[in-house]
């Protein structure tokens, strides 16, 4: 009976919303607004984004009884609902004559699944939050209602004798090279700040809503019809926001906004302001050519950068007894995140179709990089203000096929890329470089006297870092009247090593996905995802407690969170 | 010097040339005589039904305004002559495709041909016909026959074509101006197996026909034509760009393409859009090498020359095209209205393409019916690897009387397999432009175009 009702409810449910498609039809949609003045176009359109996710998997014991992973483990249990959140992007863009024209766009959100803020420890000790609650940063970016302006710029094209130049100026962002997927080892690294919240909570999220556009003026000139120049300069600095502790897809409990870190027998230390570099001063230049005999686009690039992303090592500033006069329980009181500043990076990139493949390369060389530093340290003496620092080697290859029509598919798209990076050298705080060999790479579940050295499985860097990431998404058109299926599949793999980089990559980090994305009338999205990852674990002799491994903290943490996501996207 | 190096040129080629007889330099003095200059008969039929060519129409009806983006119809006031339909077609059928007589068949309620008197409207400039005529007898296929020698240039290539590819060549370089053609918002139309209208896609286009822009100095002369657009609907894609460039020589210089998403933020070479890839944003109804009836390289097929029939084309089309609200009018559930077009008997050559052995394709056969004034309008069938009738497009064409310049790319084409349709290229918001110039090169690389003309 009760199932009748219910598949009732379901048919109707259906039907209601077949009926609302019908309504929308044909009406006309993402729009040129007529302001009545054929030399003023004025454009508006609205992306409204609904996700509701569950959670797949049981919760994993030995991460749950971990102090450093506890938190967001804790949050939800199995088929609990991860997210119901609503997310608007609104655009204007005017453009008069294609002389000057001016773009702003704003987002707001609301995830009604973090209506309660409450975050639990069940491993013991304090949590992340003080009060057990998110902090006003974290209830605003998790839960919301909230919104923000994203890009906010003017723009002019104008000719400098024959060569056409566009400056933009005000809060816009831009990315450079070819790298696809592997975006730390990219020369568009740091580029911009990322909302990485947002990133990993919303499958389908396009570029544009995922980076945070900074205050700067940029220039592009087409200087001969093959070569065109490029230029940015910074006037803001702002960093990237990392997934926050006591969220779902986050996996260990630090990070940049918690209120504070558990140390031992209930006391925490507390989160103190980061090293942060000055707003203005980034900036960065580029050369791109078209080489005919080679059939070839070539970039040169320059850039140089404070990082947006943190130091993957927290710094302790100060410390307290917990019993005063004795010196045997001295713990931090205090830690800090850092921002590694004034790196510099010189980069090649190479485009060319051979075939029916479009491929892309990279390579790129960064000096004073942020490497691969210790999970927590002291600040070194001769060096306060940062981590291991180094010089670094990336590249990276990709490609692009386009399926031709077989009995399997449609069409869709086959796009793979490759990930190299090498250390070159360490230039800075090398005691707290995290390589193998080296004294800070120690076998996790080992320290002090009995230190033995770790390795790969440890996450301690190699010189050497290979990775692999793949998006297959074959397509079949007209599946039902207006409807088209794509099922993307896409993975991201480390092959060898542990990226030099702080969080560079890790080996045998395997992250992947399996969808079905359904478009109706080119316009209304639906789609569902599966998603889910794995890491080298190590756990506590019992082999109850989760304890580190292969990987940071943020996957080691997260390989129970197996996530099934429904998303509607439409546009108007 | 200039004579000796042609002269070089011609023997050169003579050597290379193939088996086929080339075109006589007796033959060629037909061109201006008996053919017009770009190789239509010019006489009309025995039966009177299509009149002989008299240079064109190049009037100005009552009502034109010069460059608004429309073209009054200058005809509108001919009345239909018959109709076709399911009840009569055996009386025509040998002047019908097979993809006009399946319409017929299959919706003998709705679908009909309303046949108007034949108007030879066509009009090219002098300079155009200048140079085809010089190359009747100097222009040269290379590569087997699936390039062409930039030489030929500023004309159409083969005024007298003697293989199927040749010809095919002829409605590839068909004449598109001199400058740039543009529209604000051509759209493209997926009508569902339901009967419901998806517009796939609303974009403004830029087409650059450098084949015939024989005067730019900066343009590279083996590029054959290319174009750009960008997206401004549907919204989830709007801001995105996409450009694709096609050369003379295939085999020395594959197609070029590049698309920008605001997703990605930026340009990225595009993977060979060719074959028999279907258009994604078309709704998979369109293949890539079957854009605008023929485009991309042509080494899959091997095509054959069968002469000329005479065929009822979609044929000064202004109502189609200029007058007929797309959603309100235009689109029915199973095919295009009938009340907006305009079906005239015109002789087209037909070119018979037959999958090579050993080449892989979602055809087996296709047939071109290419309108022997070179305006490329036209109908297209073509048969899936059984044999049977799968796709048909209709290509019709109306004159830009004002500027001498045939322009055809708004075409319908029919899924028969699916029971679909598509309805491609239309322009009723905004019209066309022809640009009084063309942009220049620095101003055609893909950076500068992404930069100028979205913000996203």
């Amino acid at each position: 009976m009760n199932k009748r009702i219910n598949g009732r409810a379901q048919a109707f449910g259906l039907h209601a919303i077949a009926a609302t498609l019908a309504l929308w039809g044909t009406a006309s949609v993402g729009k040129e607004i007529d302001v009545g003045n054929p030399d003023l176009k004025v454009r508006w359109d609205n992306t409204l984004r609904y996700n509701l996710g569950f959670r797949m998997e049981n919760q994993d014991s030995r991460i749950l009884a971990s102090n450093s992973y506890d938190e967001s483990d804790a949050k939800f249990a199995k088929n609990d609902v991860v997210t119901n959140r609503f997310d608007l992007l609104s655009e204007i863009d005017l453009n008069y004559q294609s002389r000057f024209g001016a773009r702003v766009s704003a987002t707001a959100w609301y995830d009604n699944a973090y209506r309660n803020h409450t975050v639990k420890a069940p491993a013991g000790g304090v949590t992340s939050y003080f009060g057990n609650e998110y902090n006003a940063k974290v209830k605003r970016y998790l839960n919301g209602p909230s919104g923000e302006f994203l890009d906010a710029f003017v723009w002019s094209n104008f000719n400098v004798g024959p060569v056409p130049v566009n400056v933009k100026l005000g809060r816009h962002s831009i990315v450079w090279g070819e790298g696809l997927f592997l975006g730390a080892h990219a020369i568009s690294y740091s580029q911009a700040p990322i909302d990485g919240q947002k990133a990993v909570a919303s499958p389908n999220i396009e570029t544009k809503e995922v980076f945070l556009p900074l205050n700067q003026v940029s220039f592009k000139a087409q200087v001969t019809s093959d070569l065109t120049l490029a230029g940015q300069y910074f006037f803001e600095w702002n960093e990237t926001r990392a997934p926050n502790g006591g969220a779902y897809l986050t996996g260990a409990d630090t990070a940049p906004n918690v209120d504070r870190l558990n140390i031992a027998g209930g006391f925490a230390a507390a989160n103190v302001a980061p090293v942060k570099p000055r707003q203005a001063g980034n900036f960065g230049l580029s050369a791109r050519m078209n080489v005919d005999v080679i059939n070839s686009t070539v970039g040169l690039y320059y850039r140089k950068f404070n990082d947006y992303n943190p130091e993957n090592g927290i710094q302790f500033r100060s410390f307290t007894q917990l019993v005063p006069g004795n010196a045997a329980t001295t713990v931090p009181a205090t830690f800090r995140f850092v921002y590694p500043q004034d790196t510099r990076l010189i980069g090649l990139s190479l485009a060319r179709a051979i075939g029916p493949v479009s491929f892309g390369s990279e390579i790129s060389y960064r000096k004073n990089a942020a490497l691969n530093t210790v999970g927590s340290y002291v600040s070194a003496v001769a060096n306060p203000d940062t981590g291991a620092r180094g010089d670094t080697l990336h590249a990276v290859v990709n490609g692009i096929y386009l399926l031709p029509k077989t009995s399997l598919w449609d069409t869709g798209s086959l796009t793979a890329e490759f990930g190299y990076s090498r250390l070159q050298k360490v230039t800075t705080n090398p005691e707290l470089y995290k390589g193998v060999g080296t004294a800070a790479c120690v076998k996790t579940g080992t320290s002090g006297a009995t230190a033995q050295p770790g390795d790969t499985s440890d996450a301690c860097s190699t010189r050497d870092f290979y990775q692999v990431a793949f998006s297959f998404a074959p397509q079949y058109l007209g599946i039902m009247p207006s409807w088209d299926l794509t099922v993307p599949i896409a993975m991201n793999y480390g092959i060898k090593g542990v990226a030099p980089s702080g969080s560079g990559g890790f080996e045998n980090l395997l992250t992947w996905s399996v969808g079905a994305n359904l478009v109706y009338q080119s316009r209304h999205e639906f789609s569902l995802r599966y998603a889910d990852l794995s890491a080298t674990s190590k756990y506590n002799a019992a082999g109850t407690t989760l304890i580190g491994g292969g990987a940071s903290g943020g996957s080691l943490g997260a390989t129970d969170r197996g996530w099934l996501v429904f998303t509607y996207r439409t546009a108007f | 010097m200039k004579l000796h190096t042609a002269l070089c040129a011609t023997a050169i080629a003579a050597l290379a040339a193939p088996a086929f007889a080339a075109v006589s330099a007796e033959e060629a003095r037909q061109l201006g005589t008996t053919l017009t200059e770009f190789g239509a008969i010019k006489a009309g039929n025995a039966e009177g039904t299509i009149p002989a060519y008299t240079g064109g129409y190049t009037g100005t009806p009552a009502g034109f305004k010069p460059d608004s983006g429309f073209w009054v119809d200058p005809f509108k006031d001919d009345k239909p002559l018959f109709r076709i339909d399911s009840k009569n077609l055996q009386q025509y059928a040998d002047k019908l495709s097979d993809g006009q007589k399946h319409l017929l068949r299959t919706y003998p309620t709705t679908y009909y041909m309303d046949i108007y008197p034949s108007r030879r409207s066509a009009a090219y400039p002098d300079k155009m016909l200048k140079a085809t005529v010089r190359n009747a007898t100097g222009c040269k296929t290379t590569q087997d026959g699936i390039a062409v020698d930039k030489a030929c240039r500023g004309g159409f290539p083969f005024p007298i074509p003697k293989t199927g590819l040749e010809m095919i060549w002829n409605q590839v370089l068909r004449y598109q101006g001199e400058t740039a053609i543009t529209t604000s918002a051509s759209r493209s139309w997926v009508i569902d197996t339901a009967g419901k209208p998806t517009m796939t896609s609303e974009q403004s286009t830029y087409t650059d026909p450098v084949w015939f822009q024989t005067e730019l100095a900066d343009r590279d002369p083996t590029m054959a034509w290319r174009v750009f657009s960008v997206t401004k609907s549907p919204a989830r894609l709007a801001g995105g760009a996409t450009g694709l460039v096609d050369y003379i020589d295939p085999v020395e210089q594959p197609r070029k393409a590049w698309g920008y998403t605001p997703g990605q933020r930026r340009i990225k070479q595009s993977p060979e859009f060719s074959y028999d890839t279907p258009v994604a944003s078309q709704g998979g109804l369109t293949l890539f090498d079957e854009l605008f009836l023929v485009s991309g390289k042509l080494d899959r097929f091997d095509y054959k020359l069968e002469g000329r029939k005479e065929l009822y084309l979609p044929y000064n089309m202004y109502k189609a095209g200029f007058d007929c609200p797309t959603v309100e009018m235009a689109l029915l559930a199973k095919h295009a209205n009938p009340v907006c077009e305009r079906w005239e008997l015109h002789r087209a050559q037909v070119v018979a393409a037959t999958l090579k052995p050993g080449q892989r394709h979602a055809y087996s056969k296709r047939t071109y019916y290419l309108d022997e004034d070179m305006t490329g309008a036209g109908l297209y069938d073509a048969y899936d690897q059984a044999g049977k009738l799968y796709r048909a497009i209709f290509n019709g064409v109306y004159m830009f009387y004002d500027k001498k310049l045939p322009w055809s790319v708004r075409n319908v084409i029919y899924d028969f397999n699916k029971g679909q349709y598509g309805y491609f290229n239309d322009v009723m918001v905004g019209g066309f432009k022809v640009e009084p110039k063309a942009l220049s090169e620095r101003e055609l690389n893909a950076e500068a175009i992404v930069t100028r003309e979205t913000a996203r």
